[in-house]
């Protein structure tokens, strides 16, 4: 079980946190920081779940049904305390939809990577994404 | 006060000034868009004022540039330079008001309408669909590749050494990137103009004499010419692109140096080479784009040596991957 997460704590998306299916996984921008992650397979499944809005509970179930074992609990758990370490996820407040997840391959822990190089905060000009020159 | 019209790629803009010369000013950076466009336009209406708009700046939660901050609005956008002058922009119209203090310098006064003017014609794009992407572009029959470099990277003098082994450019600075309703992704040329160092020269002797133009920023030394005064017929419109090319200088290399680029590199590269505003919608709309096109762009990066002009067959192994 997280330290962080209750089995029946509403966890979605962030709103200024945006998705695309690359590849086999996804990739995650934020929009403040202007970090950008890689996710998996399986963590791509989840986080359409999350899109929605969902819990832990519901999370753990529906991986289950995608092939996940009991002992693999914790790397959902890790993945997760990594997206909410990240502000990715966050609590919700609203009514959770029940969005229907796309996933099919096979299972595997579902992992996410933290791209090194944010993308530029203060950019040259609408046009140009480079960092300023001093002037 | 005075009006005039421009295309600039996929939108028409008709800007009212209340000076001449303020409608001089704003005609400068407008008129540089000379690349054909063959679609029916989307038409913009900017006007340009000389008064203190006595208004906060904005706090950058759109976008924060080097000289400009902007600011989501419930009608549009808000931007503001750090020099005092404003914009809004009301998206229902498709109408951008600029002011610009009249104690501006002319200096002041090219600079922040270079910034808003930016902002106007980047938003326009966006709404039609369109990326906007800093980078050149070389293209032939079949294949069409995407040069990306920081300033001063070298992307100019690779597109025109290019141009010189027969290829075609869609420019070596501002493109538009579109995914279609096919899901296949089109770039589209903006200017046909490129900005060379005069010592250009030196490797591409027609280029001549670039001295006696004026740099066309007080930050380079660069100049502005047309590529088809040049190389005629060099020039494209459209194309769609099947490679990424990281370019970089480097001064220990001979010749040039080519290396497979992962896939998973792509993406993020080419997602260094756009302004991604922090809003959602946008953002996402455009996240997308790239993605659709990274995953049918193959991608490689090229170190290019001091020597890499010198001789024509350092570019033949380039020429042989792109072919």
């Amino acid at each position: 079980m997280s330290a962080r997460i209750a089995n029946d704590a509403k966890l979605a998306l962030s709103p200024n946190v945006v998705v695309t299916p690359l590849g086999e996984g996804a990739l995650l921008l934020h929009l403040d920081s202007k970090f950008f992650h890689s996710i998996n397979l399986p963590g791509w499944g989840i986080l359409q779940l999350l899109e929605a809005g969902t819990t832990l509970q519901d999370i753990m179930s529906k991986c289950t049904d995608w092939g996940a074992r009991e002992h693999e609990r914790a790397a959902i758990e890790n993945y997760l305390d990594e997206l909410i370490s990240n502000d990715l996820v966050g609590s919700f407040e609203g009514k959770e939809t029940g969005q229907q997840a796309q996933f099919s391959g096979n299972w595997e822990a579902p992992t996410i990577e933290r791209h090194d190089e944010p993308l530029e905060r203060i950019v040259t000009s609408a046009f140009d994404p480079s960092v300023p020159l001093a002037e | 006060m005075g009006n005039s019209q421009f295309s600039c790629g996929p939108v028409s803009v008709t800007l009212h000034a209340e000076t001449s010369q303020l409608l001089e000013r704003a005609s400068a950076p407008l008129s540089l868009y000379n690349a054909d466009w063959p679609e029916p336009v989307h038409a913009v209406d900017i006007s340009v004022t000389g008064k203190n708009a006595s208004l906060p700046p904005a706090k950058g939660h759109f976008m924060t540039c080097a000289r400009m901050t902007v600011d989501n609005t419930e009608n549009g956008l808000y931007a503001s330079c750090h020099s005092g002058s404003t914009c809004h922009y009301q998206a229902a119209g498709y109408h951008w008001s600029i002011a610009i203090p009249p104690a501006h310098s002319d200096a002041q006064i090219r600079e922040d309408l270079v910034d808003f003017l930016n902002l106007a014609l980047t938003e326009s794009w966006r709404e039609l669909g369109w990326v906007p992407l800093h980078a050149a572009s070389i293209t032939s029959d079949k294949n069409c590749a995407l040069l990306c470099a920081t300033a001063g990277g070298g992307k100019s003098t690779l597109t025109a050494s290019m141009i010189r082994r027969g290829w075609k450019t869609l420019g070596d600075d501002k493109l538009l990137l579109r995914t279609n309703e096919d899901g296949a992704v089109d770039v589209a040329a903006l200017l046909h103009n490129f900005n060379l160092h005069p010592r250009t020269r030196d490797w591409f002797p027609e280029v001549g004499d670039l001295t006696g133009l004026p740099p066309y920023s007080p930050w380079t030394e660069k100049r502005k010419v047309r590529i088809e005064s040049i190389w005629p017929g060099t020039t494209a419109t459209r194309s769609r692109p099947t490679h990424l090319i990281e370019v970089a200088r480097q001064s220990d290399t001979r010749g040039l140096k080519l290396t497979p680029l992962p896939h998973a590199k792509v993406l993020p590269l080419l997602m260094r080479q756009t302004v991604i505003p922090a809003h959602p919608a946008w953002a996402g709309q455009i996240l997308a784009t790239l993605a659709a096109a990274a995953a049918r762009l193959q991608g490689w990066r090229i170190e290019i040596g001091d020597d890499a002009y010198e001789r024509q067959d350092h570019l033949a192994e380039l020429e042989e991957l792109l072919q």
